[in-house]
C-alpha cells in the first residue's frame, strides 16, 4: 500500500461523505439506521453527485481537490443529517435473515471478483491506447490545469473532444489529492465505481427484487470478461454501463412501486451517465422516452421533472462545447435529416448491426449476458410484467436503433475500423443495464402476484 | 516526425499522440509561430529554416527551443 493509494482511499471517503450526506436530500434514507445500511449505495450516490458536480464547476475553471471535495462533503453533511429522524424507533427487518443467505453466498463471490482485480489495478500501468491517449491525457490535462483549457480540450488534432467530463474530472480530484499525476493508482478509482455499482445496485434494488436472483445478476455482469478486461484499461465504457444500468433499474422499479427516492437515484445516476459519455445520453433519452411510454397519468409530471433535472446536469457541458465552436469530428447527426445520404449509407446499417450482434452474442467477451437478459424477459413477460418488460425492452430497442443511427452518422469515416475499434465496448450498456433489469421485472411480478 | 507505417500504426499519429499525453502541461500547437520548442522524432529540425535558442538531441531525435514563454 503507497501513500498514493491511501490519498486516493481518501478522496472516496469523502465522496462518501458527500452521499451520507446527500441519502436524507434525495429521500434515500429516512433514519441514521437506514444510512448505516445504505452505506453502499451512499458510496455510489457520492461519487456521482461529485463526479457531475465537478464536471460543471470546471467549466467554470473551478476544480474540486482536496478543499473543494472537503468543502462538498461537509456542505452536505449540513444539510442532510438533520433530516434524519434520529428519535424513531428502529424498524425490523422485513424478511428473516436466513432468506438472505444464498444472496450473501453471490455477493461474497463477486467481492472476492472484486478484491482480486484490486490485486491487479493497483499495480497496472496506464498502457491500453484509449485509456492514456484519450481518457488519461484528458484527466492529466483537467489536473494540471484545472480546466478545460484549449487546445487541448477544443482543437481537433486531440481526440475525444466531444466526450464530457465525468471521468476525467474524477480521476483529476484524485490526481489533486495525490498532488501529481499517477497512471498506475488511477485505475483504483475505477474499481472503485465497481465496488460503488455492486454495492448500489444491492442496496437500492434489493426490497424491488429477490434477493438471490439480483445478486446472482451481478455475479453474472461481474464475472463476464469484458468487465474486468475493459474497466482495467481505464475507458469509459464498462463506468457509463454501470452508471446507466443503476439508472435505469431504478427507474424501473419506481414506474412499479412509485417509491420515493427512486426516482431522485435514477436522475442522478443517469445524469452522471450521460455527463460520462456521449452514447450515455443516447441511452439516457432512450431511457425516458421508454419510460413516458409507459407511465401511468400520475408519474408524468415527476418524470417530466427527473428530464429537466438530467437535461440541467448535461446542458452546460454543450453550451461550453458551442460557446468554443467544438464540432463533432467523426460524426454528423445532420447527415440522419438527408433522404439521398442515408439511402445511399443503408449499407452501414447492415454492416453495424451484424458487428453489434456478434458482439452481444460473443460468449468469449460477454459471457452470454444478451442469453441472461433474454430468458429474464422472457421470464417477466410469462408471469405477467407486461408494463415493466415493455418499458425495458423499449429501452433497449431505442437504445440499439441509436447506436445504429451513429454508425449510419459517421460517414465519412470509414465504417470497418470504426467498428472493429468499437462495436465490443459500445454495447456494454445494453448488456449491463438489461441484465440488471431482469431482477427488477421478475420482482415487480412476484409482488404484483403476493398483493 | 516523418509519415510512414509503424507496425499496424501510422509513425507520426503515433508518436504526436505519446506527445500530447507526456508532454502534458506542454500542448501541441500547429503553427511554428506559435511554438516555444519544437520535437523532432527521426527528422532533422533545421529543416525548418528557423534559430534555436538551446537544443538536446538523443540519438536521431531532438528538443529544441525556440524561445521561452
Amino acid at each position: 500500500v503507497t501513500l498514493h493509494i491511501i490519498l486516493l482511499c481518501l478522496a472516496n471517503v469523502l465522496m462518501l461523505a458527500v452521499g451520507v450526506g446527500l441519502l436524507p436530500l434525495l429521500r434515500l434514507a429516512e433514519t441514521p439506521r437506514e444510512v448505516l445500511v445504505r452505506l453502499p449505495l451512499a458510496y455510489a450516490v457520492g461519487i456521482a453527485a461529485v463526479g457531475v458536480a465537478a464536471a460543471n464547476l470546471a467549466l467554470v475553471d473551478v476544480s474540486v481537490g482536496r478543499v473543494g471535495l472537503t468543502l462538498l462533503a461537509a456542505g452536505a453533511l449540513t444539510l442532510g443529517l438533520p433530516r434524519l429522524g434520529w428519535g424513531r424507533p428502529v424498524a425490523l427487518l422485513p424478511r428473516p435473515p436466513w432468506r438472505l443467505v444464498p444472496a450473501f453466498a453471490i455477493l461474497l463471490v463477486s467481492s472476492a471478483y472484486l478484491a482480486n482485480a484490486a490485486r491487479l489495478f493497483a499495480v497496472k500501468p496506464l498502457v491500453e491506447n484509449d485509456g492514456w491517449a484519450l481518457w488519461g491525457m484528458r484527466a492529466r490535462a483537467l489536473y494540471e490545469f484545472g480546466h478545460p483549457v484549449a487546445p487541448v480540450f477544443t482543437e481537433s488534432w486531440y481526440p475525444g473532444l466531444q466526450y464530457p467530463l465525468f471521468l476525467p474530472e474524477l480521476e483529476a480530484i484524485d490526481f489533486r489529492f495525490l498532488g501529481a499525476f499517477d497512471g498506475t493508482t488511477v485505475h483504483l478509482q475505477e474499481l472503485g465505481l465497481a465496488v460503488a455499482f455492486v454495492g448500489a445496485a444491492w442496496t437500492l434494488l434489493r426490497r424491488h427484487a429477490e434477493s438471490a436472483l439480483l445478486a446472482a445478476c451481478l455475479l453474472a455482469i461481474v464475472a463476464a470478461p469484458m468487465f474486468f478486461r475493459q474497466l482495467q484499461a481505464n475507458q469509459a465504457d464498462v463506468p457509463v454501463a454501470m452508471l446507466l444500468a443503476l439508472g435505469v433499474a431504478a427507474l424501473a422499479a419506481w414506474l412499479r412501486s412509485g417509491d420515493r427516492g427512486l426516482l431522485p437515484a435514477a436522475t442522478l445516476f443517469l445524469a452522471a451517465g450521460a455527463l460520462t459519455k456521449n452514447e450515455g445520453e443516447l441511452f439516457v433519452v432512450a431511457a425516458f422516452a421508454a419510460a413516458f411510454a409507459v407511465a401511468n397519468r400520475a408519474q408524468r409530471r415527476p418524470l417530466a421533472y427527473a428530464l429537466l433535472t438530467t437535461f440541467a446536469c448535461v446542458a452546460p457541458w454543450h453550451v461550453w462545447l458551442l460557446a468554443h465552436g467544438v464540432t463533432a469530428t467523426n460524426f454528423s447527426l445532420s447527415h440522419l435529416l438527408h433522404p439521398h445520404y442515408l439511402t445511399s449509407h443503408w449499407f452501414r446499417v447492415v454492416s453495424a448491426q451484424h458487428q453489434l450482434f456478434a458482439h452481444i452474442q460473443l460468449a468469449s467477451n460477454t459471457s452470454r449476458l444478451s442469453l441472461v437478459a433474454a430468458v429474464g424477459f422472457a421470464g417477466a413477460v410469462a408471469l405477467g410484467g407486461f408494463r415493466l418488460t415493455a418499458f425495458a425492452a423499449g429501452w433497449l430497442v431505442l437504445s440499439f436503433a441509436g447506436l445504429l443511427c451513429i454508425y449510419w452518422a459517421a460517414s465519412p469515416q470509414p465504417l470497418q475500423p470504426d467498428l472493429n475499434h468499437s462495436a465490443d465496448r459500445t454495447i456494454d450498456t445494453l448488456l449491463v443495464g438489461g441484465v440488471l433489469l431482469v431482477p427488477v421485472l421478475i420482482g415487480a411480478t412476484q409482488r404484483a402476484r403476493d398483493a | 516526425v516523418p509519415r510512414r507505417t509503424y507496425g499496424l500504426l501510422d509513425l507520426h499519429d503515433t508518436i504526436a499522440a505519446l506527445g500530447r499525453y507526456f508532454f502534458l502541461p506542454a500542448v501541441e500547437v500547429r503553427s511554428l509561430d506559435r511554438a516555444t520548442v519544437v520535437f523532432s522524432f527521426d527528422a532533422d529540425p533545421r529543416v525548418l529554416g528557423r534559430r534555436f535558442v538551446g537544443q538536446l538531441r538523443w540519438g536521431s531525435s531532438y528538443l529544441s527551443r525556440l524561445s521561452y514563454p
